[in-house]
């Protein structure tokens, strides 16, 4: 762990809670719900007792999407529609913001950025929705006391005012911030503004998506403080060292923040340094790559840092906003975070210090035999809680090994494995868990009242590959073949797969996919359960298989969990103190975007966005729906 | 023995119109399911249950106007059982719960065929012995 900043200095600059995210309790105002990340309502009114009569209360079609046969790219809607302001807002994976009435789902305004609908840093036109702001002080009859903000592909931010929807031209440019005017280092594409900003008192905090497959050299992972009226930039946050940026990059913050509001600390989840896969470019220490950093979000300035993997040669990008919430524990009230990764831990850290409140152990991992390569000899392991996968693969999947003619038992046979953080070869390792996850971009959900955190994990197994330079081109048709990355600057490009049989069967044995609960006060995994169903050819597969999953739950209060997130295009409701299902619907593609509770004029909604994913299956709409009881008030 | 076969009418063979009734309406339904269901549209397992229905409306049409005799009537009843099953089983995979409850018709249509139906019931004996121990 690295600690920079005493912590006494950024409670003397952060402690004052502004009131310029005046939000009502009910209402759904970030990303994450709110900005401890919790994805918790309070509301009550939707029960266990009656979920079941859930119906479909209204839903839009936005016309924003493509499956990608057409002129344009297919489109991944992430985008998690916010409630604040009495009204809907959400982002569009063609980078258009929809403000809707909450009750009928009627179009208030659109806005429409004109952004170029090519995929210049991600394979799809993606989006993880918009922003908010409101002023603490609003005048009267001026525009943008209140601002809804979207991101694009091309790195423009563009700033409106939440009631009109008209630019707001005090921001940026005339409305429009192009963050690639500080894309000086390295800047080889765009810094993609996929994930909304974090917005906390007067100041939008914004981090970037990039490629950090494609280049070794790449532009550093700043994050930008900019002033939420203007633009005006306050301070950076870089996680490369000035004096490494020019052979190595990224470690940028491309997913979602958290934001202790009462201390005014920022929760950076900082992603891996590229390229992904190769780190001969990079063997100089980069401590705060791939970890948990807290920031002062006055200032800026690193209060503490802990790296949860050292040396990252696995894409394990930290990828999802950590969760705060206070842990009653020995008789004491402990201010925690609860980190989520791709790799399956979950670290549970004091917020304050960065200490862990259940241990993180050092142990030895297998080495790397590339040339070039140094691999770190320990790695940061977690025993408590559970980790959301096992430490070991699932094993061949008998099934797929007899459908398949031993060719599963063959190949797994012929790859390097040696347990965890097993790194990629020239022959093929097999990797597990892998880039995919583990837990993604959502990260958990929990219910402070009880410290009771859910969380929903993949299970996926990939097959890493190094490819000498010399052979790349011709292997890789230029690259152009699926699963390649270039790691250009670096002497190996390379290749991913996922472990399959010819005919497409998961080669590892299920479940692919489980939702499970923990009690945070003793770290002890309450349930744990198959989540989802996969689906092949239309065919749903056993239940007990569970899904591959994007997305995220929510908790409310009456003790249930909406999710949606799985292949087979459904949404759900789940009873939080079994972990068995309690209500489904079938959607118009999977709803990889987490769902918005919120409740107005006294009836409760849950809002999914249902726009799909490449990742899980080709299946894309853009369809918005909103669920309540058909006779609630 | 030569293929012969005669015309019929629904009276003699009630099992066979069943059969097509449920054969006919699992046919519209999974045609609606692939066009219009969200979470199977234009799949390849509602284009699977698609062709089986059809091949089964085919067969239950064959054996309630016109049974064929013999080896061919024997087999043409084993192949309607074998699709019945099968495209029930793909229904039950594909969670659509009106095609399986048409394929549970066309069953039941296919047991009455088996044991009740005029034609059918003599060629079936005539292949299968131990069915003439079965009960009237």
């Amino acid at each position: 762990m690295t600690r920079l900043v005493p912590f006494s200095l950024a409670i003397a600059s952060g402690i004052v809670v502004a009131g310029s995210a005046a939000v009502q309790a009910q209402d759904w105002y970030t990303f994450n719900g709110d900005l401890a990340a919790q994805k918790y309502s309070t509301a009550t009114q939707i029960t266990p007792d009656n979920v079941g009569k859930l119906t479909k209360a209204w839903e839009v079609h936005t016309g924003d999407v493509s499956d990608g046969t057409g002129n344009k790219p297919a489109s991944d809607w992430s985008a998690t529609p916010l409630f604040v302001n009495n009204t809907i807002y959400l982002a569009t994976p063609f980078y258009r913001i929809f403000a809707l009435t909450p009750d009928t789902g009627k179009v208030k305004w659109t806005y429409d950025t004109k952004s170029t609908l090519k995929a210049l840093t991600q394979p799809d036109l993606k989006t993880r929705g918009v922003a908010y702001w409101q002023s603490a002080n609003p005048v009267a009859n001026e525009p943008c006391q209140k601002i809804v903000y979207i991101g694009t592909m091309d790195a423009k931010l563009h700033a409106v005012d939440a009631d009109t929807g008209k630019l707001c031209s005090g921001f940026g440019d005339n409305g429009i911030l192009d963050i690639n005017r500080w894309n000086t280092t390295n800047a080889k594409w765009p810094l993609s503004i996929l994930q909304p900003p974090t917005v906390y008192k007067d100041t939008l905090f914004i981090g970037w998506a990039g490629k950090d497959w494609a280049d070794s050299e790449a532009p550093p992972g700043r994050v930008f403080a900019v002033d939420a009226e203007t633009g005006k930039l306050k301070w950076t946050f870089d996680a490369i060292p000035a004096d490494q940026a020019k052979t190595t990059g990224t470690a940028d913050v491309w997913t979602s923040m958290s934001v202790d509001r009462e201390r005014g600390i920022l929760y950076l989840p900082v992603s891996s340094p590229s390229p992904n896969y190769y780190g001969g470019n990079r063997t100089e220490r980069l401590p705060l790559a791939t970890s948990v950093t807290a920031l002062n979000a006055d200032t800026g300035e690193v209060i503490w840092s802990r790296q949860l993997v050292h040396h990252d040669i696995w894409d394990y990008d930290t990828n999802s906003a950590p969760v705060l919430v206070d842990i009653q524990k020995d008789g004491q009230t402990i201010p925690a975070l609860v980190q989520s990764s791709k790799q399956g831990f979950l670290y549970v850290l004091n917020r304050l210090t960065g200490e862990p409140i259940y241990p993180i152990v050092e142990k030895p991992v297998p080495q790397s035999t590339i040339v070039g390569e140094k691999s770190s000899p320990t790695q940061p392991y977690v025993a408590t809680p559970q980790p959301v996968v096992s430490d070991k693969w699932p094993g061949v999947f008998g099934l797929a090994d007899l459908a398949s003619l031993g060719y599963c038992s063959k190949t797994a046979a012929a790859l390097r494995y040696d347990g965890r953080f097993t790194p990629p070869s020239l022959k093929g390792s097999l990797t597990y868990p892998a880039t995919v996850g583990g837990t993604e971009w959502g990260g958990g959900a929990v219910d402070p009242t009880t410290a009771t955190y859910v969380v929903n994990s993949s299970s996926v197994v990939q097959i890493y590959r190094l490819v000498k330079r010399a052979d790349y081109a011709k292997e890789s048709n230029n690259g152009n073949k699926p699963g390649y990355f270039a790691q250009a600057g670096a002497p190996y490009g390379f290749h991913i797969s996922n472990f399959l049989s010819p005919q497409g069967l998961p080669c590892w044995n299920p479940p692919y996919g489980t939702l499970a609960s923990y009690d945070l006060k003793t770290g002890k995994l309450l349930w744990k359960e198959p989540f989802g169903e996969v689906q092949k050819w239309g065919f749903y597969m056993p239940d007990s298989w569970g899904s591959v999953t994007i997305g995220a739950p929510v908790v409310t209060k009456s003790g249930l969990i909406f999710i949606g997130g799985s292949m087979d295009s459904r949404v759900r409701a789940v009873d939080l103190k079994t972990g068995k299902v309690l209500w489904k619907q079938t959607v118009d593609a999977p709803a990889v975007a987490m769902p918005a509770v919120y409740t107005y004029k006294g009836k409760e909604y849950v809002l999914f966005a249902a726009g799909g994913n490449a990742i899980l299956t080709p299946r894309v709409s853009d369809q918005i729906v909103a669920f309540a009881l058909p006779n609630a008030k | 023995m030569a293929n012969q076969s005669q015309p019929l009418t629904h009276l003699d063979e009630p099992g066979a119109w069943l059969m097509t009734a449920g054969s006919a309406l699992g046919l519209l339904v999974a045609l609606i399911d692939y066009f219009w269901r969200g979470d199977i549209s234009h799949t390849r397992g509602v284009l699977l249950v698609i062709v089986s229905s059809a091949l089964l409306l085919g067969a239950a049409l064959l054996l309630a106007i016109r049974a064929p005799h013999g080896g061919l009537g024997a087999t043409l009843v084993a192949l309607a059982g074998l699709d019945i099953l099968a495209t029930g089983f793909a229904a039950w995979m594909l969670e659509a719960n009106w095609l399986l409850g048409l394929m549970i018709v066309a069953a039941v249509g296919w047991i009455i065929n088996v044991f009740f139906d005029a034609q059918t019931k003599s060629v079936v004996r005539k292949y299968s012995p131990r069915l003439q121990e079965s009960p009237r």
